[in-house]
């Protein structure tokens, strides 16, 4: 690791005066967004289930 | 980066869970018959089903809290995720410690890093420590800036820790991880997140960097975090219970977790690159306190890691890991709002695609952890209204009846379920000890008798705050059920004793509550009295109780094993902390901790 210090006799006791400088290394990482949002609800069932009550419901005002 | 990693539960996971699923269940039935046993003798109405569905849900949990501390006693088996490791082994992965805080006291945090980071080097180790500031107040931030200086100068650690304090505080804690890992991750491959208290040795950052090594689908390792520098009779009790009763349960959960264990947000290891591909967290939609950002974290990212194929293991064994626990009760109450708020947002993640099941039980466990205070709060209500609004007794229900009908005693059936509560409440806590007795474990709790005395004055504290705790918890789901935002304030860490004044501040309006309650009780169903005593009695005492169990006590109340042999890590803390408070006269300045020589 490198980084912005000012060197003394041991070498690693002194910083700079610029907290800026007091940083960790840069080494970007890519971190992709997670997706959390639940799936919306399969309506395939629904629709025909749906339809073929519409259906039925046509069905029966044909015959009344 | 997905793994392939098979996360299938093993037969033993499988027989865990299935024993304490199956616990819960059986004696949450048995509960719930013996309510409706006692209801049905004045008869049976809609009202008595709400009840028994109420003592249902919360016997269930009680029996679920208890099964984990039994499956913790049961005999060992070595799982996948305790593996052994060859300890003597030398890393040379590039780890981190990251040490995140936010209004935190500096000199007791960075005195806590000086300590570990003493204990580092003694063990061998070659870590960079980076703390990542969220201060945004300037005088705090060059409080922190002089703390620093005082680290450095103590550490010779310029080549190897870091501090960075972030300009926008998006995401809270999480938020300030990720703009780590963004930022620097790459040059590390394991990250160990800790919280401003924590305290780890050099030994234990060893091992755990040695697991991760020698296991590489092993994403996440959490250790259990023993309290440390307790000093209030109700601190000491927490203390005495996280490390006598702690790993128990914890083994317990560790036997049901299989390879989808948690996280607890701190005296954690991570796998870098696994929790940059997984646990990018979004916002919510929405506003707080179910919208925004995500505020218990760490559960999600354990979940988000398993979604990708990761083992997440908990793992009590690992010893030298330390944190600092609240005080007093008040601040436990307001550690808890914000805990409670954390969780009841998981309700918006329970469908969260490609969750593994074990992971939506355990946001489940943790909605019900504080929903369940609420059941209780409606259930004691709701018995105490239905005795109220019960019929008049019909002593001759048939014409021309000679001898009077007597509506038949139920007091059989609710002293049979508050004992069946209590025991589910005690039992496991006396199996500890006796296990503890037999296998010599309470010779670092100063003996057997020292251990047993601890343990039944730890169950009477409890017993007595329980009614004050409730209260809160109640009044916290309640708020965040009414979208109060709590937000996420620092912890006041380090708080002292409270006098009875400043308790009863918080809790007149549980006194009020208690009083009004008792006195009603008394007026209109004063056949309950003697039931609702251990419930309206601590309510109306709890300044009181919580000023009394505020005050310091004696190292010998509640001995734990630190107690008996300080780490070393703890005691170069104190030790570091102590030199640094004299140096500041007990109060930090930037001009006077500026000074230090560097």
């Amino acid at each position: 690791m490198t980084k912005t210090t000012l060197q003394n006799d041991a070498g690693t006791a002194c910083i700079s005066d610029n907290p800026e400088a007091w940083g960790p290394p840069e080494a970007p990482l890519d971190m992709p967004l997670q997706n959390l949002t639940p799936a919306p609800i399969d309506l395939k069932i629904a629709n025909q289930i749906r339809h073929l009550l519409a259906g039925l419901r046509i069905g029966l005002r044909h015959e009344i | 980066m997905k793994t392939h990693t098979d996360l299938s539960p093993d037969p033993a996971t499988v027989v865990a869970r299935t024993s304490a699923i199956s616990f819960a269940v059986v004696a949450a039935v048995a509960a719930c018959l013996l309510v409706v046993d006692a209801d049905r003798q004045d008869g049976f109405q809609i009202w008595d089903v709400f009840r028994a569905g109420l003592i249902f849900l919360t016997t269930c949990w009680l029996a679920w809290g208890a099964a984990l501390g039994l499956i913790g006693l049961s005999p060992r088996h070595q799982t996948r995720a305790q593996q052994p490791t060859d300890l003597t082994a030398k890393s040379l992965s590039a780890t981190v410690v990251l040490v995140p805080i936010c209004n935190e006291d500096p000199i007791a945090t960075f005195a806590r890093i000086a300590a570990m980071d003493h204990s580092i080097r003694a063990a061998g180790l070659g870590l960079d420590i980076v703390i990542l500031s969220d201060t945004r107040a300037e005088d705090k931030q060059a409080t922190e800036h002089a703390a620093f200086r005082m680290l450095i100068a103590e550490t010779h650690g310029s080549d190897h820790i870091y501090y960075r304090n972030r300009k926008d505080n998006r995401g809270r804690k999480a938020g300030n991880v990720e703009d780590f890992i963004v930022k620097s991750g790459g040059a590390y491959k394991y990250a160990v997140t800790l919280d401003a208290d924590s305290l780890m040795s050099g030994a234990a950052l060893h091992t755990m960097i040695l697991r991760m090594d020698a296991d590489p689908k092993l994403g996440l390792l959490q250790t259990l975090p023993q309290i440390t520098g307790a000093s209030s009779f109700f601190a000491r009790a927490m203390q005495f219970a996280a490390a006598f009763h702690g790993p128990i349960f914890t083994k317990g959960l560790e036997r049901m977790q299989g390879a989808v264990g948690p996280y607890w947000g701190h005296n954690a290891i991570i796998r870098i690159d696994a929790f940059a591909q997984s646990c990018r967290l979004p916002e919510l939609a929405g506003k707080a306190p179910f919208g925004g950002h995500i505020l218990s974290h760490d559960y999600v990212e354990a979940a988000l890691l398993a979604r990708n194929g990761w083992r997440v293991i908990a793992d009590h064994s690992i010893d030298g890991s330390y944190e600092e626990g609240p005080e007093n009760v008040l601040a436990y109450a307001k550690r808890d709002r914000r805990w409670c708020q954390g969780n009841l947002q998981h309700m918006r993640l329970l469908f969260a695609p490609g969750l593994a099941n074990w992971s939506r039980l355990v946001f489940v466990q943790g909605i019900s952890a504080y929903l369940v205070s609420l059941f209780w709060a409606v259930f004691l209500v709701s018995t105490v209204s239905g005795t109220i609004f019960a019929p008049e007794p019909d002593y001759f229900p048939e014409p021309n009846q000679l001898f009077p009908v007597f509506p038949s005693d139920r007091s059989r059936e609710i002293f049979a379920l508050a004992l069946g509560i209590i025991g589910l409440l005690i039992l496991p806590k006396i199996a500890i000890l006796v296990n503890a007795a037999m296998t010599t474990r309470t010779r670092n709790f100063g003996g057997t008798a020292r251990a047993l005395s601890s343990v039944l004055f730890e169950i009477l504290l409890t017993s007595l705050l329980a009614p004050v705790m409730l209260a809160y918890q109640t009044r916290a789901v309640l708020q965040v059920l009414l979208r109060q935002d709590g937000g996420w304030p620092a912890n006041a860490r380090g708080e002292g004793p409270l006098t009875v004044a400043e308790a009863a501040r918080s809790s007149l309006w549980i006194v009020t509550i208690g009083a009004l309650s008792l006195l009603a009780i008394w007026y209109l169903a004063p056949n309950l009295m003697i039931w609702l005593l251990p419930v309206t009695l601590p309510m109306i005492a709890a300044p009181f109780l919580i000023s009394w169990s505020s005050q310091p006590v004696a190292a010998h109340h509640f001995t734990v094993p630190e107690d008996m042999n300080m780490p070393p890590v703890v005691s170069a803390f104190h030790a570091i902390h102590a030199k640094w408070r004299t140096d500041t006269h007990g109060s930090m300045s930037a001009e006077k901790a500026s000074n230090v020589p560097a």
